[in-house]
């Protein structure tokens, strides 16, 4: 089903949105729960969790791209739940991973006291950063650090050796870097 | 800036880079299936073919033996 038609029927409220949803995009977001909590159980609750949250805000809202969307809700209420999870016991995961190799990307430059920036100033200069790069650099730091793959898992799906993935991802972080500090966004 | 905050502003990226990405994922599962669809067509192809020239073989020994 098209997603304007089920957009559609969560305007109208018919639970069988819910359902089209979960059969159109149920798979994709178990997999980008499951790349941050490594549980099928928490992944399969948080997807469940994602419907009734897009049942809350569908409408007003009424997204063009409903699977990034869902994506979206996904990925924040995985980090959530991740958190909460850490807070409670000390835990890795590819989620540390994916924190300490960012850390690479925050400027140290400036020495200026710490500057919180606005999140929408920082993500519009990640979209514009992600679009001057090329496709398949962007689309390994998107598997990487939005869905939260793993690098072997990125590696197959370009079919090249992890090694590659590694220095691609390690590129475009220092690119980013630099793009952050080009935009006035430091520590 | 913190290396988490950094984690959540990538959350709000473009819809369109998402999609890209889902892409690729849909086109490797797509090219998987259609290996496999093709391989096992080959598969059988070739085994049709051997059984084939087997029996032509074995038709033509028995010929020549008559």
């Amino acid at each position: 089903m098209e997603d304007f038609l089920i957009v559609e029927m969560f305007f109208e409220r018919k639970e069988a949105a819910i359902d089209e949803a979960r059969q159109k995009y149920g798979k994709r977001m178990f997999r980008i729960s499951h790349n941050i909590l490594h549980s099928n159980e928490d992944a399969e609750e948080c997807v469940s969790d994602t419907l009734l949250k897009a049942w809350g805000v569908i409408p007003p809202n009424r997204p063009t791209m409903l699977g990034a969307f869902l994506a979206k809700i996904t990925r924040n209420l995985s980090i959530n739940r991740w958190e909460a999870g850490r807070a409670a016991k000390r835990g890795g995961g590819e989620t540390n991973l994916l924190l300490d190799e960012l850390g690479d990307c925050i400027p140290s430059k400036g020495g200026r006291p710490e500057v919180e920036y606005e999140a929408s100033l920082v993500s519009a200069a990640i979209n514009d950063f992600l679009q001057s790069i090329d496709q398949q650099a962007r689309m390994a730091f998107v598997l990487r650090y939005f869905h939260g793959e793993s690098i072997r898992d990125i590696s197959e799906r370009f079919k090249v050796s992890e090694s590659k993935i590694k220095s691609i991802l390690f590129r475009t972080r220092k690119k980013l870097s630099a793009h952050l500090e080009k935009e006035g966004i430091l520590i | 800036m913190t290396a988490k905050f950094l984690l959540d502003c990538i959350g709000d990226i473009h819809d369109d880079f998402l999609e890209e990405a889902e892409w690729i994922n849909v086109a490797i599962q797509n090219t998987r299936k259609r290996a496999i669809k093709y391989g096992a067509l080959a598969t059988v192809a070739s085994v049709g073919i051997a059984v084939t020239m087997l029996w032509i073989r074995s038709k033509r020994s028995g010929m020549k033996a008559a």
